[in-house]
Formats: structure tokens, C-alpha cells, sequence
């Protein structure tokens, strides 16, 4: 959802959405007629000079385009401010399902420490009969801390791109005032999105396969 | 520009739930705590006792959490509708500007051809 909402923002403020070039030729053409027709007009004294008619034609053209990338600007700043409650609610939703796995990951990591530990006392004191049990059963532990700690880590920094979102959608309002920092701006929103997938997909793929699976946290 | 966000309100408030939920969950560790205490010190009675506690604890906090992903569940189409507006709120002011584009090129063509009328007037100017 997010990316591709700051994939629309991207186009609505690339440059070439409103392309310098396109008008440029546009004037380039007129100003081409125009100059073959003042070649016809060269015995009539009151014909306009051909650079009077390319300067009339490229400022057209140039009066067209200032139009329109301020009514770009316009438009961008009245789709973010319109835009700003579904992205705040879109933010809050997001760390709520963050925080709420984060609190089933722990609890379940906490109940899967608690399963080991118990197992490994009910082993007794270390012997040579109980090592290979003992051995196993410390691995799982340090498996499982491992995986956890990825998780949170994860975690973590999920809701923090979520946590920062309705700022910097706030922001692209005051950057649009120059274009080529709005642009920036919305590149590290969508650059942001993309990262939250990537985080997503390597929450998914955190997951073990083996006993240790988490299994609280992996039902949701 | 359509605008067809539903108000943020309409978004469940998850905050009270997910404070009841981080309550249970550290009544949890702290009974799991104790456990561990217990059956480092031999004693078996009070670490049954835990056991059970933890039993009930971990039975209540999964109907707790349950039912707070499914409030959460719940809300994700109105998130997404949401989204999915703000997204054509944009995707529409593009539309409206590559359509600008078109008018503006047509009106400098016409001001291209009032170039071409002048320029033929000023031919059979006295």
C-alpha cells in the first residue's frame, strides 16, 4: 500500500511529468513556421522581425510550462495535506501490529526459554551419561536467543519506519517549494516503503523450521 | 480530486488492549521468574504452584491477543480503502496535469498560428 502510494507521489512530482523538452519543441516548431514565413515576408517592411515572432512563440511556450509546474506544486501540496489523516491512520495501524507482535514474540520466546530450562534441570548436574542431552538442549537456548534477538531487532526497526512516517509525509509539504527537494524527499518515503517490505520479508524468513519455531507469533 | 478516505477515527483504538495484553505478558515472565527460582532451590511445591499460574497467565493472554488481532484484522480494510484513496487523490492530480500539458500545447499551437495571422496581416499592411 505504502509503495505504491509514494510511487504515485514520485510521478506526480517527476520532472518529466511536466518535461522541459516537450515544450521546448513545441516552441522550437513554432518558431521553425515562423521563420520560413518571414522568409516569404522579407520585401514587406511591417512584417515582425523573425526573432520577434521565435521570442513571442517561446515565451508561450514557456508561460505555458511556469503555469503548469506551479499548478503541479499546487496540486502536490493539496494531495499531501489531504492525504496526511489516512497516512497517520495507515502509521498508527502499522505500529499497533508491531507492537502487538513484538509483545507475542516475547511472550512466547519467554514460555520456550521457560520449556528448555526446565527440561535442562529436570537433566540434573552434567555427567557423561546427560552431555549430549545437555549439549542439544543449550544449543536450542542459543538458537532461540538468536532468533529472537533478529526478530526484535526487526521489529524494531519496522516500527521505527513506521513511527517516523507521518512526519516525513508532513514534510514533502514544505520541501515541495523547490521540486528537486521535494523529489528527494519522496524518494526516501518511497525508498522507506520499499525498506519496510524488505523488513517484512526477512521477519517471515527469520522464522525457524526447526523445535524452536515461535509459534504464538508465527499463528498471526 | 476524489476523496474517498473513511475518518481515522472509524480505526479501532488498540492502546487500552495492547496495555491489558503487555500487563499479562509481564505477569508472565515475572511468574516464569519464579518458577525458575523455585526448581533452582528444590522447591517443588511452590514451582507447581507457578506452573499453574503460568498455565492460567498463558491461557488468558492468548484469548486476549486473539481477540486483539482479529480488532486489528478487522480494521485493515478500512486502512487499506484509505490508502488506496490517497493514492488515487495523487494518481488524479496526475491525470489533471498530463491533461493540462495537452491544453497548454494546443494553446501555444493557436498562439503559434496567431503568429502565422500576424505575420500575413503585416504582409498586405499599407
Amino acid at each position: 500500500m505504502l509503495v505504491d502510494y509514494a510511487g504515485a507521489l514520485q510521478q506526480l512530482a517527476s520532472p518529466g511529468l511536466v518535461s522541459e523538452a516537450t515544450f521546448d519543441q513545441l516552441a522550437k516548431d513554432l518558431d521553425t513556421n515562423s521563420t520560413k514565413m518571414i522568409s516569404d515576408l522579407k520585401a514587406t517592411a511591417n512584417a515582425p522581425s523573425g526573432n520577434e515572432i521565435g521570442l513571442f512563440s517561446a515565451a508561450a511556450a514557456e508561460a505555458a510550462r511556469l503555469y503548469i509546474e506551479h499548478k503541479r506544486q499546487e496540486d502536490l501540496v493539496k494531495v499531501i495535506q489531504l492525504n496526511q489523516p489516512p497516512i497517520d491512520s495507515f502509521s498508527q495501524w502499522c505500529q499497533a501490529g508491531v507492537e502487538h507482535l513484538e509483545t507475542d514474540f516475547y511472550t512466547a520466546y519467554s514460555n520456550q526459554m521457560n520449556a528448555l530450562s526446565t527440561q535442562l534441570g529436570g537433566l540434573g548436574k552434567a555427567n557423561a551419561k546427560n552431555v549430549a542431552e545437555r549439549r542439544a538442549l543449550i544449543q536450542q537456548m542459543v538458537q532461540l536467543d538468536g532468533y529472537f534477538l533478529d526478530s526484535e531487532h526487526t521489529l524494531s526497526a519496522l516500527d521505527n519506519s513506521y513511527k517516523a512516517l507521518p512526519k516525513a509525509h508532513k514534510n514533502l509539504e514544505t520541501a515541495i517549494q523547490s521540486l528537486t527537494t521535494a523529489l528527494a524527499h519522496i524518494q526516501v518515503l518511497y525508498d522507506e516503503a520499499r525498506r519496510v517490505q524488505t523488513l517484512s520479508k526477512q521477519l517471515e524468513s527469520n522464522t525457524p523450521k526447526s523445535g524452536t519455531t515461535v509459534s504464538a507469533a508465527k499463528a498471526k | 480530486m476524489p476523496n474517498g478516505t473513511v475518518s481515522a477515527s472509524a480505526i479501532s483504538g488498540h492502546g487500552d488492549k495492547q496495555q491489558l495484553i503487555n500487563n499479562v505478558s509481564s505477569s508472565i515472565n515475572a511468574t516464569i521468574d519464579l518458577k525458575m527460582w523455585c526448581d533452582q532451590n528444590q522447591d517443588q511445591t511452590n514451582s507447581d504452584k507457578y506452573s499453574l499460574r503460568l498455565n492460567r497467565l498463558n491461557a488468558l493472554y492468548t484469548t486476549l491477543s486473539n481477540a486483539l488481532w482479529k480488532d486489528w484484522i478487522g480494521d485493515a480494510a478500512t486502512v487499506k480503502k484509505n490508502m488506496q484513496a490517497a493514492t488515487d487523490n495523487v494518481n488524479q492530480s496526475v491525470k489533471d496535469i498530463q491533461s493540462n500539458v495537452s491544453t497548454a500545447q494546443n494553446i501555444v499551437k493557436a498562439l503559434g498560428y496567431l503568429d502565422q495571422a500576424i505575420a500575413i496581416a503585416a504582409k498586405f499592411a499599407p
